[in-house]
């Protein structure tokens, strides 16, 4: 056992259960997290297993392949959390909107009675 | 003639304002003697633009955030929509559309010759003189890139003057909240199948409206921001 494997386990453990507490209730996502664990601490314990896995796909080293799996899953998070900031800015849109409208006041209508007269004053 | 007044209420001038105070005033004013129902929507602005509206005979209204311009657009037209309105200006905050050009915009809505008119300032020699050249290029640009995007090629791809009948109004809603809206415009109107008209404008530049308006750095975010919209 050298010094990193406990480091790379504790770590792999720690960000699965901050996921599973805070940001997972979907079934999904759940069986997603325990493979990353799964996985995960497999290859922490036996390196070897990712260059075996390696070898087999026709990639030279597992570091390598890491690596490569790597680029799609950043990618992929990159469009989750585009899409997702992008659902809330409708949603924020939507929301202001609606208070906009609501809200709307009529400055001065001419002929008015008096109590259309101030900024805050709502439309019928 | 009777009748002319309430006609003219039913058309609402949608402005979007983010900061415009200092400008807001003068560009208001010269709209009122007409009668439209002139609609100001504050995008969040930090500066006192209620205040500087104060007794004139606007309708305001006030995001509480800032969202952009394409959303400021779109609430306006959905209040619009919901007041009754029987046409639909958009017009810019900072002073560069003549008040007068709003009725001939309308006549050939209302001569149901199409659905959507939008201004150019590329349709006649004199207005194209008053572009500054560097704009006169930057625009030039728009076009194309507006074009091959949306398949909608116009003389002036990026100009605020519009206005459309209620019809038309209710086929669009604008989801670019930014300043893409000019881009996503264009492709609601050819999906929708409304008839566009372009209509001479003379753009008025100020130093005013130079220093708010897009600078060439701005338009390569704004295209990106379509792109990536497209793509995603």
């Amino acid at each position: 056992v050298t010094l990193i494997q406990p480091i790379l386990v504790g770590a792999i453990l720690v960000v699965a259960m901050v996921h599973l507490k805070a940001f997972s209730s979907r079934l999904l996502s759940r069986a997603a997290t325990l493979l990353f664990v799964v996985l995960g601490v497999a290859f922490v314990i036996n390196p070897d297993l990712t260059n075996q896995l390696a070898h087999l796909v026709g990639v030279g080293r597992g570091t390598d392949l890491v690596l490569y799996a790597l680029f799609p899953a950043t990618i992929s998070m990159f469009l989750h959390l585009y899409r997702r900031n992008r659902q809330l800015e409708e949603k924020l849109t939507g929301m202001a909107r609606h208070i906009a409208i609501q809200e709307a006041a009529r400055l001065r209508s001419d002929g008015s009675s008096a109590d259309e007269n101030s900024a805050g004053a709502r439309l019928a | 003639v009777t009748g002319s007044a309430s006609a003219a209420s039913k058309v609402f001038v949608v402005i979007p304002a983010f900061n415009e105070s200092q400008v807001l005033a003068s560009t208001v004013w010269p709209l009122l003697p007409y009668g439209y129902s002139v609609v100001v929507v504050d995008d969040g602005s930090s500066d006192n633009s209620a205040a500087v509206l104060r007794d004139l005979p606007v309708l305001f209204l006030r995001h509480p955030v800032n969202l952009g311009q394409g959303a400021a657009l779109q609430t306006g037209m959905q209040f619009a929509l919901g007041r009754g309105a029987e046409y639909v200006v958009h017009f810019d905050a900072d002073g560069q559309h003549p008040a007068a050009s709003i009725d001939s915009f309308l006549e050939p809505l209302r001569r149901g010759e199409c659905d959507v008119v939008t201004g150019s300032r590329f349709l006649t020699a004199e207005d194209q003189l008053l572009v500054p050249a560097a704009r006169r290029w930057l625009l030039r640009g728009a076009v194309v890139v507006s074009g091959l995007l949306t398949g909608v090629w116009l003389s002036d791809a990026h100009n605020g003057f519009r206005a459309m009948t209620t019809e038309a109004a209710r086929k669009i809603h604008l989801h670019e909240n930014g300043f893409a809206h000019a881009t996503e415009f264009l492709d609601q109107v050819r999906k929708a199948r409304l008839r566009l008209k372009e209509m001479p404008v003379p753009i008025r530049y100020t130093s005013y409206s130079q220093a708010k308006g897009q600078s060439a750095s701005n338009s390569v975010n704004i295209l990106l921001e379509i792109l990536l919209r497209k793509l995603l």
